[in-house]
């Protein structure tokens, strides 16, 4: 009857076993080895291989801005461009964003005249943009004289505030915050406004056909600040 | 096409021979019980396995919110499978380790006891614990494997016969499928390299602890020492005239992984850019066209070739058209994919490597077949003149088999379904600590 114990037939003669328990010793010999370079030569530094790096990420800001004042027809349609100085590029590590403030005030000077109606539009065009951004404010509309405060991040995850991110290096994370092709090009701005008629507009010297609207731009560039922190 | 896609054409490969394979095993009535339960095994273990490998390489791209920890975890869970099958198979082919019913019940009985305590721990919420022994199947199925390739290929002259030889390549064959990769590591082990001593299943992160990573790479260690001893036992043997295909498959991993070993250890040769492509260094491109191949296309490529070659396939008239449809499938799939990879990472013009891929089809659907032929008509014996003792004979009946598929298809949709519990439960991102 065949033997039910395999090793009777692997280690059936004298050579058998012993080319089988060379086999089984070398295995052995190099898990000894592998086991003492494992718990002893290099147990420190597998200890910390896992032990990421922390850095502090944060945002020196500088702004530029640029105020510009315009009279709208009532029902017109204006398109106000702006463009940021290649020099604010040139000087800092990215534009984070953009921010655009619009105010007006009824200056008909007719008695009974209400706030005009003005509406803003800042349209997505070939700037290098993150215009998908979630906190984009991109439109607005006043009717109460009002500031229209409209907001682009210009820097795709820019927020201004400070992180902690793990791993890498400062430089990676540096390069990671580094990059003037965002924001560069021009902006355009679309405002209109929808006048409304003081109280006896049917007299013919009491109108209301236009309005002054002030338009401020302001770029926030920063320079990004990578600094470890000690554990 | 990076390392994903090449997982999603290896899970291809995989999923499409596996089925394929299962319907010709189940078919074969000439089975022995051993050749029944490894065949019906190795069909399973592959379809899972390519399963596993298009999890990997979602989990590799989809990084956007919590999904990547669905992938993650069928990736691990369907690792699982592949862990114990691979086992499963050790104990009974080419020559069963169990002999008696008995013994395979208690053997295959301990390997379903590790699978259930892996899917306890993973069901309470507590995986990568020692307790999954992970990295044992490379020391389990090293020792049994390459014991039993030493018995055989290093028998006297005058014992050996063509069954001995057989049965000498078909283990060292397992043992490229399990441990091709492995070898690739034997000099960054042997000389204190972090790129083995760092190896972890979750590098870069705690999630698991040292002496998981220690088992772990213990398992590795058992697989270089497998592959160093075939590495000898085959110099030796073809020193004495006795060459066989194994010296040159086991010096090309030991050479590819030595030539990765000096990239990354002299003059970061290795972290050198391609300059006509930004996305790969040096050392990517190496480890995609040596492990990464491996992985995807060499294992499902030996597993196809032990099936036909050593008589798991009954093929006949009926099915001939069927089984050859499959080794086509194989290489055109291989071929096409193989030639995608090298176009990404090496800028050939695209109708020059659609002409080469057209050739190289050519050549390989023309050896195929005669080699198709050859494999079919001609099945290697592993039982004619050996002793009966080795290949004790009992009956399992289909209907076992029947339930082992039935039961694989079950853990297949039940890992789905814990993978899913792992991502709406955000598991894995509250033990990395992210929420």
């Amino acid at each position: 009857m065949a033997s039910e114990n395999i090793l009777d037939d692997l280690l059936f003669n004298e050579e058998s076993k012993q080319r089988v328990s060379i086999f089984v010793a070398f295995c052995m010999v190099l898990a000894v080895y592998h086991a003492t370079v494992f718990w002893v030569i290099m147990d420190d530094d597998i200890a910390a291989k896992d032990t990421m790096e922390m850095f502090s990420v944060s945002f020196d800001t500088n702004t530029h801005l640029h105020e510009e004042v315009r009279t709208i027809d009532d029902g017109d349609r204006e398109v106000l461009s702006f463009e940021v100085p290649t020099a604010m590029f040139d000087d800092h590590d990215g534009f984070g964003v953009l921010y655009i403030n619009i105010n007006y005030q009824e200056t008909s000077g007719q008695i009974g005249d209400s706030c005009d109606t003005v509406a803003a539009d800042l349209k997505p065009n070939s700037v290098q943009a993150d215009w998908q951004d979630e906190r984009n404010v991109l439109s607005g509309l006043s009717t109460d004289c009002s500031t229209i405060s409209l907001a682009l991040t210009v820097f795709p995850e820019y927020t201004g505030n400070q992180t902690q991110v793990a791993d890498m290096s400062a430089e990676h994370w540096a390069s990671q915050w580094t990059n003037d092709a965002h924001g560069r090009g021009m902006f355009e701005l679309q405002i209109e406004v929808d006048a409304s008629q003081p109280t006896g507009s049917v007299l013919p010297t009491v109108s209301d056909d236009d309005e002054e609207v002030t338009v401020s731009w302001e770029a926030v560039f920063f320079d990004v600040v990578v600094e470890e922190i000690e554990s | 096409m990076a390392v994903e896609n090449l997982l999603f054409i290896g899970a291809i490969l995989s999923v499409t021979l596996g089925c394929l394979a299962l319907r010709f095993v189940r078919r074969n009535e000439k089975l022995e019980w051993n050749e029944k339960l490894a065949a019906h095994l190795i069909c399973l273990m592959f379809i899972v396995k390519g399963l596993q490998n298009a999890a990997g390489g979602y989990s590799n791209t989809d990084d956007s919110q919590s999904v990547w920890q669905f992938w993650k975890a069928l990736m691990h869970f369907l690792d699982f499978y592949f862990d114990i099958s691979i086992v499963m198979i050790a104990l009974v082919y080419p020559v069963p380790i169990l002999r008696t019913p008995r013994q395979l019940k208690i053997g295959y009985g301990i390997m379903v006891g590790l699978m259930i305590v892996r899917l306890l721990m993973v069901m309470l919420g507590r995986p990568n614990t020692v307790l999954e022994l992970f990295g044992m199947m490379y020391v389990v199925c090293g020792l049994i494997w390459g014991s039993v390739y030493i018995k055989f290929r290093m028998l006297d002259e005058a014992q050996q016969n063509k069954s001995t030889q057989n049965i000498a390549f078909v283990s060292a064959l397992f043992l490229t499928l399990l441990l091709g990769h492995i070898w690739m590591y034997t000099p960054d082990m042997l000389f204190l390299s972090e790129t083995f001593y760092f190896i972890d299943l979750w590098s870069g992160t705690d999630m698991t602890s040292t002496m998981f990573d220690y088992i772990w790479q213990l398992g590795h260690v058992f697989g270089i020492a497998v592959g160093l001893a075939i590495l000898y036992v085959e110099i030796k043997q073809a020193i004495n005239g006795q060459g066989s295909p194994m010296l040159y498959i086991i010096i090309a991993y030991m050479l590819s992984g030595m030539l990765r070993y000096l990239m990354t250890s002299f003059n970061s040769l290795g972290e050198v850019g391609l300059a006509w492509n930004d996305d790969f260094t040096l050392l990517g491109i190496w480890n995609l066209l040596t492990a990464g191949i491996h992985f995807t296309m060499v294992r499902p490529l030996i597993a196809m070739y032990i099936l036909l070659r050593y008589g798991l396939f009954d093929i006949d008239e009926n099915n001939r058209d069927m089984a050859r449809l499959m080794t086509v499938m194989l290489i055109v799939v291989a071929t096409s994919a193989l030639l995608e990879l090298i176009q990404t990472v090496i800028p050939i013009n695209q109708m020059l490597s659609a002409a080469l891929m057209g050739i190289l089809i050519a050549f390989g659907v023309g050896w195929e077949e005669r080699s198709f032929d050859t494999m079919a008509s001609e099945p290697a014996s592993l039982r004619e003149d050996i002793d009966k003792d080795w290949f004790p004979t009992f009956d399992i009946p289909q209907l076992y088999m029947d339930r082992l598929i039935m039961v694989s298809a079950v853990y297949v949709v039940l890992m789905f379904f814990l993978s899913f519990i792992y991502w709406q439960m955000n598991i894995y991102e509250k033990m990395l600590g992210v929420v």
